[in-house]
């Protein structure tokens, strides 16, 4: 029974309870004693901000589980890290990990360049928490995946940055972790030691390692971990599936835009011979749809109404992105389509069917109305209506090229 | 314990430490000597002709003083800087930070003795023979040891909160090393303050460091028990104070 429990229980590799920080910011920084001193005798207050980072934070992740940690800048991923590593003590609440950590914190944490790199290596696998027989084990190994077997001798003070950081990379994860904590290190060095990092974090994900990962990078904390971590500035954290936290991370930024893309703008100068109605995006069975995928068929619809007689009218749409820069315009002047002559009283619907390569995002459009030959205004709106891009996970950027990838030659 | 928990930490952060302090090279020890020695050169023609003294070997007498005053200031100045000046061992990671200072006093006490082992040497060439109560200098180092351990774990918490305590701490080793008999002997404090002399720890433990290597003499009993208490009082007060301020060290450093 007991045996039971103990198994239960060590089922979380971190358990982070309640935890809250704070820090203080004083108004006047006073590091010495004699600014101390002298403070006291003119008589002034210490006073400073609290600045709370970190409130009430809970949460569990279970052996051999990845943890996305993500939020804007000041949220307290940082700080996080560093209580769970033991680098800061919270003010409340408590951590317990099970398991030996390793926290990549900062890479090549006391480094000293008027060493050889093997001395080096000897003293930060040391740090890391290796002793002796493993630091001798994994000696070449170190220096043979960072590239640098022929460097062993060189002192740390003539590496470039790069021989650096993978010097540095290689020895700590040569260290045997159960738990690793992430800090955007990985942004460091060129693409190839980039992709290295991440082969190796995988290859940890595949041993049933645990890790936390702290990074600004929504793809890669997409493509690694089992679930995600919100930190909020004000609200409380969420933690979930990662699909769905990273689109309530994305959404706060789009809510501006939203606003932008919602507020639907009529053009100031129009001479209303004939209106804009309404629009419909449809797919293939003629149903309304909000979000699109990769390579579907839409049919934008735009339900015209006419005040006058008018011969071949001109319909447009424009699609904007969320930044509002074009990312496709075409009217019917430019396809050569006859659109009728129209009298009073009359309504049209003009269809724009089209097959969608655009990326993930959000999209709006706007549709404007003219004479035949697209000088005088009828009717314009500015971001009539808006729509999703979802579901592709292997591009961004404006459009989706769909590439089909393959190795060619090795 | 952490610093059996830790041995092979502690091992490579006083490997490093001296490593850079000596240049990987034999010259390198052989420079920080050289300072020691041009010392006792200088304070040796001062105080044996301009102020007349008469000790019985003078020059080891100043160079005994000096190589134990050595080890305190260097040892307490090393260990002050131990964790301002290794901040991203502080900020980064987590190790007992009590291990950062111990190594850097760790590392000044190898210097120490590799000072005393040259002086062996000199010894003999100067005339005299060291007598089997040397076997009493590793009980005496290992007393000092605790008084500058203690003493630096407390100089090194300051100092991450009151950056300029090195500049006070410099002023009070200067005085410091006037207070204790180091280029002068102890008969030469007058008769009235001698009780506040030596309340001064170290003065007795140089005392006792001549007594063992100089004069062949068994150190004083009641010398030994009262620096003993000394050491370990200040590596508590040390302790506790550094066991106190480090908490906060990663947010102040």
């Amino acid at each position: 029974m007991s045996l039971l429990k103990k198994d239960k229980k060590e089922e979380f590799a971190v358990t982070v309870e309640n935890v809250s920080k704070r820090f203080k910011i004083p108004h006047e920084k006073r590091s010495t004693l004699f600014e101390n001193i002298t403070g006291i005798l003119e008589g002034k207050k210490y006073s400073y901000e609290e600045f709370c980072v970190l409130k009430n934070i809970s949460f569990k992740v279970k052996k051999g589980e990845t943890l996305g940690i993500i939020g804007e800048n000041g949220t307290g991923k940082s700080t996080l890290l560093k209580i769970i590593a033991g680098v800061l003590k919270p003010d409340n609440g408590s951590v317990i990990v099970n398991g030996k950590i390793a926290p990549f914190l900062e890479l090549g944490v006391g480094f000293q360049p008027e060493l050889r790199a093997e001395d080096n290596v000897r003293l930060y696998g040391a740090v890391m928490g290796m002793n002796k027989k493993e630091i001798e084990d994994k000696f070449e190994d170190i220096f043979e995946f960072a590239e640098l077997e022929r460097f062993k001798n060189v002192k740390l003070k003539n590496f470039s940055s790069g021989m650096y950081a993978r010097l540095a990379f290689s020895t700590a994860i040569s260290t045997d972790p159960d738990v690793l904590l992430i800090d955007e290190v990985l942004a460091v060095g060129d693409l190839n030691f980039q992709q290295k990092c991440l082969n190796k974090i995988n290859e940890f994900k595949k041993n049933k390692k645990t890790i936390l990962f702290v990074s600004h990078d929504t793809e890669s904390i997409k493509k690694i971990s089992n679930s995600v971590l919100l930190l909020n500035k004000e609200k409380s954290p969420l933690l979930g599936v990662p699909d769905i936290i990273i689109k309530k991370y994305l959404q706060p930024k789009d809510n501006n835009i939203e606003k932008i893309i919602s507020s639907k703008k009529r053009a100031s100068t129009i001479t209303l011979k004939g209106e804009i109605a309404g629009i419909e995006i449809l797919d293939d069975n003629g149903n309304e749809i909000k979000e699109i995928e990769f390579g579907q068929k839409i049919n934008i619809i735009c339900k015209l109404k006419f005040n006058t007689q008018v011969i071949n009218p001109v319909v447009g749409i424009i699609i904007r992105d969320k930044d509002g820069k074009e990312s496709y315009n075409t009217n019917t002047l430019w396809n050569n389509i006859y659109t009728g002559d129209y009298s009073k009283g009359d309504s049209a619907e003009i269809a724009f069917e089209c097959s969608n390569y655009l990326n993930t995002g959000t999209y709006s459009i706007t549709i404007g109305l003219t004479d035949s030959t697209a000088t005088e205004v009828y009717d314009w709106y500015d971001n009539f209506a808006s729509f999703e891009v979802i579901g592709n996970t292997k591009s961004i950027g404006t459009a989706n090229l769909n590439s089909n990838v393959r190795v060619v030659q090795r | 314990m952490y610093i059996f928990e830790y041995k092979e930490l502690i091992k490579n952060l006083v490997i490093s430490d001296l490593k850079t302090k000596y240049s990987s090279s034999v010259l390198g020890f052989a420079w920080s000597m050289l300072n020691p020695l041009m010392m006792m050169l200088v304070l040796y023609f001062v105080f044996s002709n301009v102020f007349k003294m008469t000790q019985e070997h003078f020059a080891l007498y100043i160079l005994i003083g000096l190589t134990a005053w050595r080890f305190f200031a260097f040892g307490t100045t090393c260990a002050m800087y131990s964790i301002v000046g290794k901040a991203s061992l502080v900020t980064k990671i987590f190790i007992p930070r009590e291990i950062l200072t111990f190594s850097a006093v760790l590392s000044a006490l190898i210097s120490s003795l590799l000072e005393f082992l040259v002086l062996i040497p000199l010894m003999v060439i100067l005339g005299v023979t060291p007598t089997i109560f040397i076997i009493f200098f590793p009980v005496l180092h290992i007393l000092f040891f605790l008084i500058v351990y203690g003493t630096g774990l407390a100089m090194a918490s300051l100092y991450v909160y009151y950056r300029d305590i090195n500049q006070i701490w410099d002023v009070l080793l200067q005085i410091g090393f006037f207070l204790s008999p180091i280029v002068y002997p102890l008969s030469l404090i007058p008769g009235n303050y001698l009780i506040y002399y030596m309340l001064n720890p170290i003065t007795r433990l140089i005392e006792m460091y001549r007594d063992v290597l100089l004069y062949g003499k068994l150190p004083g009993l009641m010398d030994l028990g009262l620096v003993m208490m000394f050491g370990i009082v200040l590596f508590l007060l040390g302790s506790w104070l550094f066991g106190k301020l480090s908490p906060r060290f990663a947010e102040e450093v």
